[in-house]
């Protein structure tokens, strides 16, 4: 088996084991790791709010449908690369290999980073008691980020002092899975140019 | 031959494409009964119930050290508790310092009372210097760290606060 065959073959099983198991991408856990107050789990394929354990909102129909289409589209980009991969020589074999892992994967985390970059500014502009409530929130809405949210005891009890809350927001094993699919979605393109342009270098 | 096989091929994951897509959409859309329940439904958001009562507290004093006892009744929908506690304590405008710590954790289930025992051991200064101080509803600073039970979640976090005598009786609940 050819050399971009193997790496098509490996992006499609790795990314086709990332959308079946369907875990979050990205994570903010508030609290203790193992017990978390606060966590909050988001992939292209599912949206997860838990406070205290138990779910506190929950995403509308339309998004469920978006999350349920993406899920379909990345197994359906997944399949049909390792297909394409076992199969290869057959005239259409060519027009099953895909970026879907490449493009999934770039695309949640330039959404999220975004996202957290943008949201809580805009909440802390919308309401002006939050960023006095909770100073460094947009730290703790990072992409990538580990510290203490300082709640300001003021506005709750009128009481001078804070409370240091332990927080972790990271890019999951998962997330990192599906980069590395894509990577070799990619490798296993340039592979099977580069093989391209040998056959027909020795044909001519 | 080739080419025909090409295309059936593009062709149908054209359409499994587009069924991946449209399915889900209508799925969604026909269990939810209208445009407004699909793209808006009226959740409510079940955020627990978080109170808790100062029902009592006994100062008590025994060979050098204070030994606060607080009873507390949990009067909201979810078991709070207590898991650890220690920190310092110091007067604003005073010399006196000493050093806090819960005796053993407690954990109240909804409805349940009971008691939270902390105790104070003086590291500069003596008892009766702090005493006197909360006497006359001086200023105190606290800090220090803890970590509470709330339902299945544990939350550690460190703090610090300036309170008053006057004001530690009317606090409950978040």
């Amino acid at each position: 088996m050819e050399a971009f065959r193997v790496v098509y073959l490996v992006s499609g099983l790795l990314f086709l084991a990332v959308a079946l198991l369907g875990s979050a991408w990205w994570e903010l856990v508030l609290g203790e790791p193992a017990k978390p107050v606060l966590y909050v789990g988001l992939s292209p394929f599912g949206f997860e709010t838990k406070l205290l354990g138990s779910r506190v909102i929950e995403a509308p129909p339309v998004v469920n449908a978006l999350f349920l289409a993406l899920r379909a589209l990345a197994v359906l980009g997944a399949s049909t690369a390792i297909v394409g991969a076992l199969m290869w020589g057959k005239p259409w074999s060519k027009r099953l290999f895909n970026f879907r892992p490449f493009t999934m994967s770039i695309g949640f985390a330039i959404l999220v980073a975004a996202a957290t970059m943008l949201l809580p500014r805009y909440a802390c502009s919308a309401v002006p008691q939050l960023a006095q409530l909770a100073p460094n929130l947009a730290e703790a809405f990072a992409l990538y980020s580990s510290g203490y949210l300082r709640v300001n005891l003021f506005p709750l009890a009128r009481v001078n002092g804070y409370l240091d809350l332990a927080f972790r927001s990271q890019l999951t094993p998962n997330f990192w899975i599906a980069l590395l699919s894509g990577v070799l979605c990619i490798a296993g393109w340039i592979l099977s140019k580069k093989e391209g342009s040998k056959r027909s270098f020795r044909g001519s | 031959m080739a080419l025909k096989s090409m295309n059936i091929v593009v062709l149908s994951l054209r359409i499994i494409t587009a069924a991946a897509v449209i399915t889900p959409l209508a799925v969604y859309y026909a269990s939810s009964g209208s445009l407004a329940g699909f793209l808006f439904p009226k959740n409510e958001i079940q955020i627990p119930n978080l109170r808790f009562e100062l029902v009592s507290y006994d100062v008590s004093k025994s060979e050098g050290e204070y030994m606060l006892d607080l009873k507390l009744s949990n009067t909201g929908s979810v078991p709070f508790g207590i898991r650890n506690l220690e920190g310092e304590v110091s007067l604003v405008n005073r010399e006196f310092t000493g050093r806090f710590s819960l005796e053993s954790p407690i954990i109240l289930a909804p409805g349940q009372l009971g008691s939270l025992r902390v105790i104070l051991l003086p590291v500069q200064g003596d008892l009766k210097t702090f005493e006197d101080a909360l006497s006359r509803d001086e200023a105190f600073n606290v800090t220090g760290r803890a970590a509470i039970a709330l339902g299945d979640a544990e939350l550690p976090f460190t703090f610090t606060a300036e309170l008053k005598p006057s004001e530690v009786g009317e606090r409950g609940g978040f």
